[in-house]
């Protein structure tokens, strides 16, 4: 018997059970594959709070507090598994190259320091002396945001389960959950093909499966994959100190070196394939970016799918006629960002605090196509 | 109009005649996007002559995703 099962051993579910795990609960996280190895490992991390959410709306402000918590979890998780997430703060330039993206990124520069962030507009000048490899004549200048870091996406998932399992917390790998199991509407456990695992509260936070694992219990959600496509490369030179990010590609800079490239948006797609159309056209426009990347080695390529909501928003909440079974999904490209306060707020409600109203499941919108 | 994109069924409004109309349908900005129309990869400068009917299945790959 545990205190809470958790469906899912990505960034999000790792991260619920890592904060419960400090909570005293005793956890299980189930997970269908290895610890860590879909979306989560596909991201490139960064942590765009500022360039993710051009909107102040309640996904902003959830960004920016997780946002804020990286440094001192950086620190936690290393002493509590030995892993360094490389949180790397040196920020997103954010390029224009048109009229047009000049006066909407000076236009967001004001916006963002009205609302106390750190936020600057760089000229063509200043972007040449702060980023020399850019290439002078494709960008008009760049919306600097310090703030914005980036980690290991994949070092950070592990360090997070693996903190959990320090812990305390058990984790099943290889392991599908075949059946909720409830008495009337509470939530009792679930069954799998290694056995039946007992808690009356369990959290599903499988990404971009929920949707298909949650239909067990008449519960439609509006969830769906968005596929991508990334790769890496080396280069022998440190070519960029910030992630840039232009409307075509973005080019993050990792320890060692190695450089991602991504990425493309394929939504309603669980295809697994590379191919060569979007990563051509990503080439493409990262040389354009930066001409040096000519002379870069290539590393690999690989996809990963987004869960993406219809209306853009995660659902942090319970179900709605099931006590005891909660979800946590939905996060779509930001669910690195987002895993620091999506395990305490998770954990918040477990233990029993109030939920936030707009991340509600209840909030189930209309179905419909949306890309 | 009912297209298949991506693999799912989408209504889109009357308007909507070209490849062009269906990209500026799903996308705010116009973005680079990648389009296979029942099963043809698209030329970019095809888009805005391209017409599309009730039935045909589209496969729409746009760039850029953070994260």
């Amino acid at each position: 018997m545990y205190d809470v099962i958790i469906i899912g051993g990505g960034v999000i579910g790792s991260s619920i059970a890592f904060q419960l795990s400090k909570r005293q609960y005793h956890v299980l996280v189930i997970e269908k594959d290895e610890i860590g190895h879909k979306a989560s490992r596909a991201a490139a991390g960064m942590l765009g709070a500022q360039n993710e959410m051009e909107n102040n709306g309640p996904l902003s402000s959830l960004a920016r507090q997780s946002r804020a918590m990286f440094p001192a979890l950086a620190t936690e998780l290393k002493s509590l598994s030995g892993i360094d997430i490389e949180l790397i703060q040196s920020g997103i330039l954010r390029v224009a190259r048109t009229e047009e993206e000049t006066n909407q990124l000076k236009y967001a520069a004001e916006r963002q320091q009205k609302s106390a962030e750190n936020a600057t507009w760089l000229s063509h000048e200043q972007l040449k002396e702060k980023e020399p490899s850019l290439s002078a004549n494709s960008v008009t200048g760049a919306l600097y945001m310090p703030n914005d870091g980036q980690v290991n996406a994949q070092l950070f998932t592990q360090a997070l389960a693996q903190s959990a399992a320090k812990l305390g917390a058990d984790f099943l790998e290889y392991t599908d959950v075949q059946q909720f199991l409830f008495e009337k509407n509470r939530m009792t456990g679930v069954t799998t093909k290694n056995g039946t695992f007992l808690a009356d509260t369990v959290i599903t936070a499988c990404g971009a499966w929920s949707s298909r694992l949650l239909e067990k219990t008449n519960l439609s959600l509006d969830l769906y994959p968005v596929k991508g496509e990334c790769f890496s490369v080396y280069h022998n030179e440190r070519l960029i100190t910030s992630s840039i990010f232009s409307s075509s590609c973005y080019i993050v800079p990792k320890s060692g070196r190695r450089l991602i490239i991504g990425a493309t948006q394929k939504a309603h797609s669980f295809d697994d394939s590379v191919l060569l159309g979007g990563v051509h056209e990503l080439m493409t426009n990262a040389i354009h970016l930066v001409p040096k990347l000519k002379n870069a080695q290539w590393e690999k390529a690989w996809t990963g799918h987004r869960p993406q909501t219809g209306d853009g928003l995660p659902y942090m909440g319970e179900h709605p006629d099931i006590n005891g079974l909660w979800i946590a999904s939905g996060h779509f490209r930001n669910g690195i960002l987002l895993a620091p306060i999506t395990g305490l707020q998770m954990a918040d409600y477990i233990e029993g605090k109030p939920v936030n109203n707009t991340f509600r499941l209840q909030r189930l919108s209309q179905k419909e196509v949306n890309l | 109009m009912n297209l298949f994109i991506n693999g799912s069924m989408a209504q889109l409004p009357e308007q909507v005649k070209t490849v062009s109309d269906v990209i500026r349908y799903f996308f705010s900005e116009q973005p680079v996007v990648i389009v296979e129309h029942n099963g043809e990869i698209l030329d970019k400068e095809t888009h805005l002559t391209r017409e599309v009917a009730d039935g045909d299945k589209l496969e729409l790959v746009n760039f850029v995703g953070g994260g």
